[in-house]
Order: C-alpha cells, then sequence, then structure tokens
C-alpha cells in the first residue's frame, strides 16, 4: 500500500464519517418539525378543487336544480369548451344526461371525465364514483348490446359500447 | 437436467403464486409482478416523470436483484463481465419497455394475465411468441452479439447497491422522493412481504435460469422444454390460485389495465419477444443476470429505468382506451431499431 492508497482510504473514511454525520442530523431536524400527514394535505387538495368546481360550474347547476335542463346542458359545454381539463364538468354533464335518460351520452361523459381525471374509479379518493358507474355500465351493456343486434351498423351504438368497454376496464383496476 | 428441470418449475410455481398473492395483498390487479409496471413506478418515485398515481419503490424489484446476489455469491456463480454492446443493450432494454407500455404489462405480467381469465393477453403471447421465433432464426442465421469480457468486481455490485439504496429510500422516505397517495401506486402488497417474495424468486430464478422467452427460445432452438415447463407451471399455479381466490374472470372486456387494440398488442410484444432474444432474457430475466454481476444486464436494467420514464414523459403507451399515437411509434422505431441490431450484428458464413 503505497501513500497515494492511503490517502484515498482516509478521504473516503473521512468523506464517509461526514456524509454519516450530515444524514444523522438531518434525520434527526427533520423528525422534530412535525410531518404532515400526506391524508390530510390530498384532502385539502381535493376542498380546494370542490371548492374551483363549485364556483366554475355554479351557473349551469343552479340551472339543473331549477329543472332548466336544455341551457344547463348548453351552458355546461360551453365551460367544458372554456376549461377542457376539468374532469368534474364531463362528470355533471354524464349525470345530467343520465338525468334526461339519453344513456349513450352519459356513459359517453363518464368516460371522458374518467379519462381526465382517474380518480372516479379509485377507491381511496373521495371523488369514487364506481360502484354507481358499475351499475349503470352493466345494465347500459346489456341495453347496448340488444341495440346492437338490432343496428349492427349504428356508429352510436357501436361508440358507447367501446365507452362502456373502456370504463369496464377502468373500474377492473389494474396498473395503469 | 433433472434438477434444473425441478428446479425451473419451482421458479415458475413461486412466480405463478407469488404474482397472484402479491395482487390479493395489496398489489395492482394482475400486476403482482409486473417488471415494467414496477420500473415505472420507481422511475415515478424518483421523480424521472411526475404521474404521481404510478410512482412508488416497489420492493419486489429489489429482492429480485437481492436474492439472484444472494444465490449467485453463496454458490460461487457470481462472476462480474460484461462489455458486449452495451448502448445497443441499453436502448433495447428501453425499447422492450416501451413494448411493454403499449401492452400494459411484461411477459410475467401476460402470463398473469392469462392466469386471471383476460383473453387479451391471448394476442400478446402469440406476438410474444412470433418475436422469439425470428429471434432464433436470426440466431440460426448467424446472429452474434460481441463476447462479454471479464470485468473489475465494483462494476458487478453496481446494481445490487442501487436496489439497496432503493430500499433504503423506501424506508428514509427522502424528500425528494414522490410516493404517491392514490392510484396504482398506492396500491401495494406490505413491504417486508413483497420483499420477502422478490428475495425467494430472486433466488430461485438465479439458479434455474428461468426466463419467459428464454424458455420460449430454447422450445424453437433446441426442443428443450426445460424452462418452458417453467412457464408453464407459473400459468398453471396462477391460474389455479385465481380461481381459489375468485379473482379469475374469463373474458375479452372488463379486465384490468387491457384494451382491445389486439394487433397493436401482437406488434408491442413481438417487439418484447424479438429484443429480449437479442440481449438474452426478458425484463425479469434481466435482472436476475444483474444480480449475478452481468454487467450487460445492468446496463439494459439501466435502459429499461429510463424506458419507465419516458413511457410517461413522451406518452409511448398504452390506456384502457389503446395505444396513444407515441406508443404506435415507439413499438414500429423499436421493431426497425431490433431488426438493424439483428442484421448489423449477424457474422454471415463466408462461401470459400
Amino acid at each position: 500500500m503505497d501513500w497515494i492508497d492511503r490517502t484515498s482510504l482516509a478521504a473516503i473514511g473521512i468523506l464517509t464519517v461526514i456524509l454519516a454525520g450530515m444524514l444523522v442530523r438531518h434525520h434527526i431536524y427533520a423528525s422534530l418539525v412535525p410531518a404532515t400527514d400526506p391524508s390530510q394535505k390530498l384532502e385539502a387538495f381535493y376542498e380546494r378543487q370542490r371548492q374551483l368546481d363549485e364556483n366554475i360550474f355554479k351557473k349551469p347547476l343552479s340551472l339543473e336544480k331549477k329543472g332548466q335542463y336544455t341551457r344547463a346542458v348548453a351552458l355546461f359545454k360551453r365551460i367544458i369548451k372554456a376549461h377542457p381539463d376539468r374532469a368534474s364538468g364531463y362528470k355533471y354533464l354524464a349525470d345530467l344526461y343520465l338525468k334526461t335518460g339519453d344513456l349513450s351520452k352519459s356513459i359517453h361523459y363518464f368516460r371522458m371525465a374518467v379519462e381526465k381525471n382517474p380518480d372516479y374509479v379509485d377507491k381511496k379518493t373521495p371523488l369514487y364514483i364506481g360502484s354507481g358507474l358499475k351499475t349503470l355500465v352493466s345494465e347500459g351493456r346489456e341495453k347496448l348490446s340488444r341495440e346492437k343486434a338490432l343496428k349492427p351498423d349504428d356508429p352510436v351504438v357501436r361508440q358507447a359500447l367501446r365507452d362502456i368497454y373502456y370504463l369496464q376496464s377502468r373500474l377492473a383496476g389494474g396498473c395503469e | 437436467m433433472r434438477r434444473l428441470f425441478d428446479l425451473s418449475v419451482a421458479t415458475g410455481l413461486a412466480l405463478g403464486l407469488g404474482g397472484v398473492i402479491l395482487s390479493y395483498l395489496g398489489n395492482p390487479a394482475n400486476s403482482g409482478i409486473c417488471i415494467s409496471c414496477f420500473l415505472e413506478n420507481i422511475a415515478g418515485a424518483l421523480t424521472l416523470h411526475h404521474e404521481i398515481r404510478m410512482s412508488y419503490i416497489r420492493p419486489e424489484i429489489s429482492g429480485f436483484i437481492l436474492g439472484s446476489l444472494v444465490m449467485a455469491v453463496s454458490t460461487g456463480r457470481f462472476r462480474v463481465r460484461g462489455g458486449s454492446s452495451p448502448a445497443v443493450r441499453f436502448l433495447l432494454g428501453f425499447f422492450m419497455i416501451a413494448g411493454c407500455a403499449v401492452f400494459i404489462g411484461c411477459p410475467v405480467k401476460m402470463i398473469l394475465r392469462l392466469g386471471a381469465g383476460d383473453l387479451t393477453a391471448i394476442p400478446a403471447a402469440i406476438g410474444l411468441a412470433s418475436g422469439v421465433y425470428i429471434g432464433v432464426r436470426y440466431l440460426k442465421g448467424g446472429f452474434r452479439p460481441d463476447i462479454p469480457r471479464e470485468m473489475p468486481g465494483i462494476n458487478g455490485l453496481f446494481l445490487p447497491a442501487f436496489a439497496l439504496l432503493l430500499l433504503l429510500f423506501l424506508w428514509l422516505r427522502p424528500a425528494f422522493l414522490a410516493i404517491g397517495q392514490r392510484g396504482p401506486a398506492a396500491d401495494h402488497a406490505p413491504i417486508l412481504i413483497a420483499l420477502g417474495i422478490g428475495l425467494g424468486i430472486g433466488a430461485l430464478a438465479q439458479r434455474s435460469g428461468l426466463c419467459i422467452t428464454g424458455g420460449i427460445r430454447n422450445l424453437f432452438l433446441a426442443r428443450d422444454l426445460t424452462l418452458f415447463n417453467g412457464i408453464a407451471m407459473a400459468l398453471v399455479a396462477a391460474t389455479g390460485l385465481n380461481l381459489l381466490l375468485g379473482s379469475f374472470h374469463l373474458g375479452l372486456h372488463a379486465q384490468p389495465s387491457s384494451h382491445q387494440a389486439h394487433g397493436w398488442t401482437f406488434l408491442a410484444m413481438l417487439l418484447v419477444g424479438l429484443s429480449s432474444v437479442l440481449i438474452d432474457g426478458c425484463p425479469f430475466r434481466q435482472l436476475i443476470k444483474a444480480g449475478t454481476g452481468d454487467v450487460d444486464a445492468a446496463i439494459t436494467t439501466m435502459g429499461m429505468l429510463v424506458g419507465g420514464a419516458l413511457v410517461f414523459g413522451w406518452s409511448i403507451r398504452s390506456t384502457s382506451a389503446g395505444p396513444a399515437f407515441g406508443g404506435k411509434i415507439a413499438v414500429i422505431t423499436g421493431l426497425i431499431f431490433s431488426i438493424g441490431v439483428a442484421y448489423l450484428l449477424r457474422q454471415k458464413t463466408r462461401r470459400t
């Protein structure tokens, strides 16, 4: 072992001790600061989003409450155009179409809502609507399969079935 | 030979049962073990991509590498070698993960999906076998990557050290680490159980040499069923346990992380099959080899990790809606690259 070896080993030893000291010190300081619970942070995030949605979709939601569905649909669509990444708009619209009995449109907008925000099919989030969606999808699949047998080339029915398959796959979970 | 046969069947059994048990204990459905998904998760946790729903350090990956290392060291099989076309291997590792992302799963997950009754994995199996078959044609036609050479020991410890570091991160949770609280990232089995299963499977796989594409390759190349029996056992075990646990759902629809673009599934797994033959092992096998001191496999694994990050960054993957445009481009580019590599590294017999 020559002097270069000895110096190298000494340098490694000293640096390792310094590194360990820094890490331990950092760890001790970090443990003194009260840690934020990630679930609390997440709850606050969802609350902020909920308030934001209420503000953005206030008007069409109030129209819907008054039973003015056609005007509400038009307004929802206008707001969605301005905020295309807000998944809640698609979900509100899907709910509204379901209320008015337009199954294929409702399923389509549910699909868009889930595509924009998978939290809707995530049991661990407060946005989860999976149970209701499962029922809707299984009922819709039966109905649309019958319609497909009658009108095999109808593009609306085919698209609705594709939307259902998408939702079924998302509802099944997995790594996506 | 008899012992190897038994070991590969035992490894297949562990892989099939382990995959289903891990899903049962919390891992995402049909993704109890998925090398590509897990590497995507790790890439996210290290903030190499920003999809928080896919960000978690999967201890199974560290388990596979370290289990293999322990077994290799204890049986005197730890040999540090490498230097065989590292850049090519890195890129093939990347494309392998791109192919997996378009199918939504690696070859191991393909077995688990089949074992859960997911019929959309059938085109994947046909694609994988076709890719392996094409690879075997290239092997028979003179494809020879340059021969690896012995290297200084420190090179072989690089990936096992990385695996240990990941476990340390999982334990200490440093501030820069991103761990998702929702989505697949939040679906995970208890850490110690996941690590234990990973270690056990890693050790067994090191001894048996089990590899999904390797088993198919040996069948095509030499009619050797040794490894293929392990794959068959993994499928039988996964199917049996899924039936027992009520998680077997036969069908094309309502399958977790699946899509209906069967043509792209076929092509994506064809890419995985072909590239796996060219670099001698599926993504799972690369991890196991990396644990035995194979520096080339370690470099491939790094390529796979980069792939795991870029499938999100560049959107080269599939969702339940089908493959994104970037995913389709990546599959075709990967096939061009793989065929190009196979073509360029052929050593044709010269006629005199």
